[in-house]
């Protein structure tokens, strides 16, 4: 019963729950090493926090997320700077556009709806695939089989124009294509407020063809970077960061954080990867039910015009 | 045309006070400023004063105008979208009203329209409108501030003592707009305002929320180049207190 | 007493006299010149060397398709980089090494390696004196020399083959 006055959500938040929910976000984060923004918005918005004031908050939370694991890849010499600043280029724009975009949704009245839609678009996917992913997994498991996968196949992305060679990357394509990939993840960024991380990390992947050694760190670079992007965009134009609330979810991620690569580190196995594709489906349905239920009350009222 | 009379009617009330209404009617608030901390749960606004000869006495405090929009939902393919809107250009943020009597026996509906007394007074019409669904959206624009308590349903009363001094107490709930507001006293005789008098009231947020609240929306900028570094402090403090090899 | 019994007595293997070295190696030129050393030191005693490389943990899960392949890769570079060093390990002390790789951090999986195999007898790490104290150099010194079963040398990466050579 400690509450908390949130200036910018402008609403009193018992700060135990906050705490609580960044603390077993970041505990998710740490145990797949991926942001946790795509869970962190979507519970913020259950608790009442306006969603366009969740993703702003959020976007800046990610920065402190991102940040701490983009320098220790950096000491380890993980990160291609060069295929990096080719993507926070392509982010900035995609960033750019997204805030703009989230400003005319806004005026318009679809905004909460577009930042709902959206979610259970991408939550679902993530969910089902990470689903079919583990239950293919473990029935190849009990068959004994197993496949090894080819890291980097030629497709239609090669005969593009702009053609850049990346040294660390030891891969000499299209610029297009990064800051493409870029500009999608800027938008992601900039109308859902997350990082990115786990769709950036398999398309780096799969469709850049960049060696694994140097995905993530690379990944990190860009997402700490357009998410900071992002974050002073909202703050200066749609005023939807609350930084009260970035920080108190940000102290509780920093320890669920530590305790979840801990038991990552012991932990293992798709029975696991499993339970988070049923957090993530469940969020995704609870999402899903808001929209088509019947509100209580058919109207709602805005102050027109953000100054 | 309508107006014209309102204009007029302004006019001769705020005419009057230099001469005859100064002494008609005298009016003071118990407090001119008031501040919302992170722990604010509302507050009473004592308003007082005296009249020089009976009548009635209607006290409204009303909050800063702004033009809102009120947004209705519609199902498309099952999901609830907001569809029709309206925009109303002076919304009051708030509007308490105290009297003597129940407002029906002091002053009839064209007056309370005329003077924007009581709620039913208010002048709310939504801009560019189908007239079938404007009284829809003004309905449904009074019920949602009735909701947040914004404009309280029961008017208070005004007690009037020997006649003469009259006190009236109108209650502010927690989550009031801020920005100036006016109470304003009118003293009603035969149905007719004899006499006005308007107190200006400041209504702002204070404390460490409000700082935060005033940097965000003065200088966004610079709020958010903070708001990145403190992100980026916070994730490398975060980083070195769990350090490991 | 427990403590004064030799680690590896009546252990099958053990051949008396015989010196095992563990070499913690990863890319880095001190590395190298740790493994000389321990070249050096086994051809004179007839003994034999090991190498181990540690591998970071893969801490993304969220597709089991890219940790599998991060996994694999770094299994591989791990694998070119021991196949490197034991071309040296042969011509140094004219035996093959012995090659493990193991996953998870680091002085962990120092200790357990040296749990696992009673047979190592001497623990070899190179530092950079250019970093000033090396990570894992004071990460040892500080936490395993309580655990520690076995003798600690830690030679410094910029000691000249010469000097190697004369020290041993």
């Amino acid at each position: 019963m400690f509450q908390i006055y949130l200036p910018i959500a402008e609403m009193s938040v018992d700060i135990f729950l906050l705490l609580g929910m960044g603390g077993a976000v970041g505990f998710l984060s740490g145990l797949f090493g991926v942001g946790g923004g795509f869970l962190m918005t979507p519970l913020l918005i259950f608790i009442g926090v306006p969603p366009p004031v969740a993703v702003g908050s959020e976007v800046n939370q990610v920065v402190a997320a991102s940040v701490s694991g983009f320098m220790a890849h950096w000491r380890r010499r993980q990160v291609d700077f060069k295929m990096g600043g080719v993507l926070i280029a392509g982010g900035v724009l995609g960033s750019v556009f997204g805030v703009w975009l989230f400003g005319i949704l806004r005026q318009i009245g679809q905004i909460d709806l577009v930042i709902s839609i959206s979610y259970v678009v991408m939550l679902g996917s993530i969910g089902t695939l990470m689903m079919v992913e583990a239950l293919r997994t473990i029935l190849r498991r009990r068959s004994g089989t197993t496949v090894r996968r080819k890291a980097h196949v030629h497709h239609w992305g090669h005969g593009l124009p702009f053609k850049m060679r990346f040294r660390t990357s030891r891969l000499y394509i299209s610029a297009v294509l990064p800051i493409t990939l870029g500009f999608v993840i800027g938008i992601l960024a900039a109308i859902m407020g997350v990082g990115g991380g786990f769709f950036l990390v398999p398309a780096m992947i799969y469709l850049l063809g960049m060696p694994v050694g140097v995905v993530i760190g690379t990944s990190l670079f860009q997402i700490t970077f357009v998410t900071a992007t992002a974050t002073f965009l909202h703050a200066s134009s749609t005023q939807t960061v609350d930084v009260m609330l970035a920080g108190i979810l940000t102290l509780g991620a920093v320890f669920g954080a530590q305790f979840g690569t801990r038991v990552g580190a012991e932990l293992r196995g798709e029975e696991l990867r499993g339970l988070l594709a049923l957090v993530v489906l469940g969020v995704c349905v609870t999402l899903l039910w808001r929209l088509v239920a019947e509100p209580a009350s058919l109207y709602t009222l805005s102050p027109t015009g953000f100054h | 045309m309508k107006r014209l009379l309102v204009l007029a009617l302004l006019v001769a009330v705020s005419a009057g006070p230099g001469r005859s209404a100064a002494q008609e009617i005298m009016a003071g608030l118990s407090h001119h400023a008031i501040g919302i901390t992170a722990d604010f749960a509302g507050t009473e606004i004592l308003v007082f004063g005296a009249v020089e000869n009976e009548g009635d006495i209607v006290v409204v405090v009303r909050g800063p105008r702004r033009e809102v929009v009120v947004r209705k939902k519609a199902p498309v393919f099952g999901i609830w979208i907001n569809a029709q809107s309206a925009i109303f250009q002076s919304v009051p943020g708030f509007y308490g009203l105290a009297s003597t009597r129940p407002l029906s026996e002091i002053v009839d509906a064209d007056m309370r329209r005329v003077m924007e007394i009581g709620i039913d007074g208010l002048r709310l019409e939504p801009a560019d409108m189908d007239p079938s669904l404007r009284d829809e959206f003004r309905a449904a624009l009074i019920e949602l501030k009735q909701a947040e308590g914004l404009y309280p349903v029961e008017p208070s009363t005004v007690s009037l003592a020997g006649g003469r001094l009259f006190r009236a107490t109108i209650a502010l709930p927690a989550g009031v707009p801020v920005g100036t507001y006016a109470a304003d006293t009118f003293l009603i005789r035969d149905g007719e305002v004899v006499a006005a008098q308007s107190s200006p009231l400041i209504v702002s947020k204070a404390g460490f929320g409000a700082e935060i609240y005033n940097f965000a929306h003065r200088e966004s900028e610079f709020y958010g180049i903070a708001a990145v570094i403190a992100a980026v402090i916070a994730g490398l403090a975060g980083n070195l207190l769990f350090r490991r090899t | 007493m427990s403590e004064t019994t030799p680690r590896h007595a009546g252990r099958p293997g053990h051949v008396a006299g015989q010196v095992k070295f563990l070499v913690c190696v990863d890319a880095s030129p001190p590395s190298r010149v740790a493994v000389h050393y321990a070249c050096r030191r086994a051809k004179n005693t007839d003994g034999r060397v090991a190498l181990l490389h540690v591998v970071q943990p893969v801490d993304f899960r969220q597709w089991s398709g890219v940790e599998h392949m991060m996994r694999e890769e770094q299994l591989e570079t791990a694998e070119a980089l021991l196949n490197d060093l034991a071309q040296d390990v042969n011509s140094w002390a004219g035996v093959m090494p012995e090659l493990l790789v193991r996953e998870g951090r680091i002085g962990d999986e120092i200790l357990g390696a040296v749990d696992d195999d009673p047979l190592i007898d001497l623990l070899c790490v190179g530092s950079n004196p250019a970093e000033g104290r090396g990570k894992l150099v004071s990460w040892l010194a500080g936490h395993l020399a309580g655990r520690l079963t076995i003798p600690l040398v830690i030679i410094p990466g910029t000691i000249s083959d010469e000097d190697i050579i004369n020290i041993t």
